[in-house]
């Protein structure tokens, strides 16, 4: 499930920056925000109106809604019953904000983390939005000063950039950029935003990503410590540093130096909402990265015994015809005597080059994976006749046989096959087939393959 | 219309190769005599002409309430086929709105047709929406139902099929006296019971393989995935021959039954995918699937399929509480192409069975509305059930 939240924001974003007027962007925050959460009823308060609302028919009371504040977590509504509710600040300078109420569970702390993303680019929106119904207020009224009228036009055409930038980070942040070009790409763009202001991330006691701009580390490292104590935006001399989260704790904090042509109000929101920008790409970097690390081999990058069992149970559960997917088992002859003579530290480097070949060797749609030591295998799937299985299983032996060249020496090694075929057995039954089979061609003819027969099974030792 | 005392659920099916005589028979076979507040007509496209749909009505009396809409193929308890479908109900309250095509918004036309709730003043209350998949994103339709609807009342329905030809659909419809034969139109049926309606949906597909990022997408055409072309990773990851690209009908079969899947809190949001273009090889959605989402293939397991109708049929009945007098289903085109012929006798067969003695009036749809907690409200490759105590 991890990474769903994000995703859904990006989704948010997309349709938001579509809204041409107050009531419709209202309308969009309350619809995907009650959808991406399964949550019966939300609503948008600004001041005592509630321009939009779903879930308690067309015309609820407003005071369903308008007694609701931040510090709001479960309300009874009529006919509905007591719900869990969260909600969230459009803005940091008015009260105005988003309602969201599900009758099943309370949210988690990644669903609020969200909802406040959808919540603050709402309110961008919404500020942007009144923006330019001031400004035709003002083109109608005529009388205002030209000046007046260019401030808010350039407000507005900032406010539409943030916006857009918003949404160019958060479409890296899911096409998987690596985490470190997302943040660089946030204290740029907010730089950008901000006539070229000096941006960094400080993250645990060091500066993380700045923007070009000339700033002193210990300088930001002391307002990224102030916004950490006190959990809010602080203002530290001619800095302002707003916390930034990872999985709701703070993890650091987004600092900028002081802007001269840009309002404070202004600055304020671009920084709550790149500070927010850099929580969810450090959230889900990490959520995923958590995800990985626990199911890949952290020296070759291969998937490990779990993961690769577990795709070879939902494999065989998926086609369940008997020959439908192939299983190979390989174990490298020599491998002891690389890292007892050259040691650990190459032994680890051939390893890691002959997963590389490995993962050459297979075709797309199978799966290579460490289980352990020096033991791979194979999942090959789909499988049309055993003739694709002794076919790869033969490019495999023959890649890895290539010599490597490692430590400034030659380096030679060999992979011993084991096949075994799906077909009314366990993926357990099926990997220790396969090693059975490996077994027997690593004592009869080293750097062979050889397939499954029922017989191999009691040659075995026991201890094994 | 007020409720009287006693409820009931007729069912009628006629197979009649003359689309009105169809429409009489079946309606005939519902009404068993009584005296209907509402009918509920599913019409094959073959059908579904205006003669058909002013049978249903004069047979029933000449004034009733009646909703309906065409089909890819209908079924009851005596097995499916391509004719008329009537479903007749009594006892309840019922108001009805037509909304035609092009008239007014997506958004506002399901505002428009669930507000026939307005009229409805009872304990439990139920609206029976039937849209048009072919118009559109039918999920603002049904969101618009839901600002009138609201967390209380639940949605249910389907949208209207064309025996899978995409040439357009057609509804029926009539607020007391007169009949109307509307294309491409959505329709809402308010109803109040002292009872519970019961709901149920169940879909059978699960997730395969690494998720993808939808790269590049707009409006239901997918460009990139996973920054590589659409079709291009498509035909990969599900072994699809490249000539498929070049055969429009051969992609249809094959891709219908291997849908995207969209990350959500409680698991996926199927989108079917039934067209690509060789040329920019893009493939197309039946749905908006947006830039920056998370897709898996999803993958149909023939039993979950199998057992979806029979599962979404028992849970509905579940939610009355008491015994159930008769369900509508609406069970998607696309599992009928995913089942083949066999498969798809073995589901009804199996409905027919879970539920058996009730009886239940249902259409192969273009997509299906549910809206409760835990369901947005549009949905595809599902079976959706309302059943009435």
């Amino acid at each position: 499930m991890s990474g769903w939240s994000t995703l859904q924001l990006t989704e948010f974003f997309s349709a938001i920056t579509r809204a041409g007027t107050i009531v419709t962007a209202a309308r969009l925050a309350v619809q995907r925000a009650a959808e991406a959460t399964d949550a019966e009823v939300a609503a948008v308060v600004c001041g005592d109106d509630v321009p939009a609302s779903v879930g308690l028919g067309r015309t609820p009371s407003e005071s369903l809604f308008t007694s609701l504040d931040t510090a709001t977590d479960t309300a009874s509504f009529p006919g509905v019953g007591p719900m869990h509710v969260t909600v969230h600040t459009l803005d940091r300078d008015t009260p105005d904000r988003l309602i969201v109420a599900r009758a099943d569970e309370p949210f988690a702390a990644e669903e609020r983390q969200m909802l406040q993303g959808m919540a603050r680019v709402t309110g961008l929106a919404l500020r942007g939005l009144r923006t330019l119904e001031a400004e035709r207020q003002l083109r109608l009224e005529r009388e205002r000063e030209a000046g007046a009228r260019l401030e808010l036009v350039q407000a507005l055409e900032r406010r539409e950039r943030l916006l857009e930038t918003l949404l160019r980070v958060q479409r890296s942040a899911n096409q998987r950029t690596p985490l470190a070009e997302i943040l660089d790409m946030i204290t740029s763009a907010a730089s950008g935003l901000l006539d070229g202001v000096a941006v960094a991330l400080v993250l645990r006691d060091a500066v993380a990503s700045v923007s070009s701009g000339v700033c002193d580390g210990d300088t930001l490292i002391e307002a990224a410590r102030q916004a950490i104590s006190s959990g809010g935006q602080v203002e530290c001399g001619l800095l302002t540093a707003a916390p930034v989260h990872i999985e709701g704790e703070v993890a650091g904090a987004l600092v900028i130096t002081a802007v001269a042509a840009v309002r404070d109000a202004e600055r304020r929101d671009v920084l709550a909402a790149f500070a927010e920008q850099a929580s969810l790409a450090l959230t889900g970097a990490h959520t995923l990265a958590a995800v990985h690390e626990a199911r890949h081999d952290p020296l070759t990058r291969l998937p490990n015994r779990t993961l690769f069992l577990q795709r070879v149970e939902e494999t065989l559960d998926a086609s369940p015809a008997a020959g439908a997917a192939g299983l190979l088992y390989l174990d490298l002859d020599l491998f002891k005597q690389v890292n007892d003579t050259l040691g650990h530290a190459a032994g680890d480097e051939l390893l890691r080059a002959v997963a590389g070949r490995l993962r050459a060797a297979v075709r797309d749609t199978d799966m290579a994976a460490r289980l352990g030591g020096d033991e791979f295998a194979v999942l090959l799937e789909p499988l049309h006749h055993r003739g694709q299985a002794r076919e790869i299983a033969q490019r495999i032996i023959d890649s890895i046989a290539l010599p490597y060249d490692i430590a400034g020496r030659t380096i030679h090694t060999r992979a011993s096959v084991g096949v075994a075929y799906s077909g009314g057995r366990s993926a357990e039954r099926l990997v220790e087939e396969a090693d059975f089979a490996m077994y027997r061609a690593k004592k009869t003819a080293k750097g062979t393959f050889r397939e499954f027969e029922p017989d191999m099974r009691p040659e075995l030792p026991q201890a094994v | 219309m007020g409720a009287s005392a006693e409820r009931w659920f007729g069912v009628g099916r006629s197979l009649a190769a003359d689309p009105a005589k169809a429409g009489a028979e079946a309606c005939r076979e519902a009404l068993g005599g009584r005296r209907a507040g509402l009918l509920v007509v599913f019409a094959s496209l073959t059908h579904a002409t205006r003669e058909m749909a002013e049978a249903v009505h004069a047979e029933a009396g000449g004034d009733v309430l009646m909703i309906g809409c065409s089909t890819s193929g209908e079924f009851t308890p005596d097995g499916r086929g391509a004719g008329v479908v009537v479903n007749a109900l009594g006892g309840y309250d019922v108001s009805v709105r037509a909304v035609p095509h092009d008239s007014v918004d997506l958004y506002e036309a399901g505002i428009r047709a669930a507000s026939c709730l307005d009229d409805i003043d009872a304990e439990n209350r139920v609206v029976l929406l039937l849209g048009d998949g072919r118009s559109g994103d039918q999920q603002e339709m049904v969101r618009g139902a839901y600002t009138v609807a609201g967390a209380l009342v639940p949605l249910v329905g389907g949208c209207a099929g064309d025996n899978v030809t995409q040439t357009g659909t057609f509804h029926f419809f009539s607020d007391g006296t007169e009949v109307q034969l509307l294309p491409n139109a959505v329709l809402g049926a308010a109803l109040g019971s002292p009872v519970p309606f019961g709901i149920g949906a169940a879909h059978g597909w699960r997730r395969v393989g690494e998720p993808m990022v939808v790269s590049r997408s707009e409006n239901g055409i997918i460009h990139e995935l996973d920054g590589e072309p659409a079709l291009d990773v498509y035909l990969r990851r599900t072994g699809g021959a490249p000539e498929l690209a070049n055969d429009p009908d051969a992609f249809l079969q094959f891709a219908t039954v291997r849908p995207l899947g969209l990350a959500r809190r409680t698991g996926e949001d199927i989108r079917v995918i039934f067209q690509a273009d060789p040329e920019t090889r893009s493939i197309f959605g039946l749905a908006d699937t947006p830039e920056g989402a998370m897709v898996w293939f999803m993958e149909a397991d023939t039993d979950g399929l199998v057992d979806a109708a029979p599962t979404a049929a028992s849970a509905a009945i579940e939610g009355v509480g008491s015994e159930a007098l008769g369900l509508l289903v609406f069970d998607c085109c696309v599992r009928s192409i995913a089942l083949g012929a066999d498969g798809t006798d073995l589901a009804a067969s199996r409905l027919r069975d879970a539920i058996k003695p009730t009886p239940y009036g249902g259409f192969y749809s273009n997509g299906e509305i549910i809206r409760k907690t835990q369901a947005k409200g549009m949905h595809h490759l599902t079976v959706v059930a309302l059943a009435f105590g």
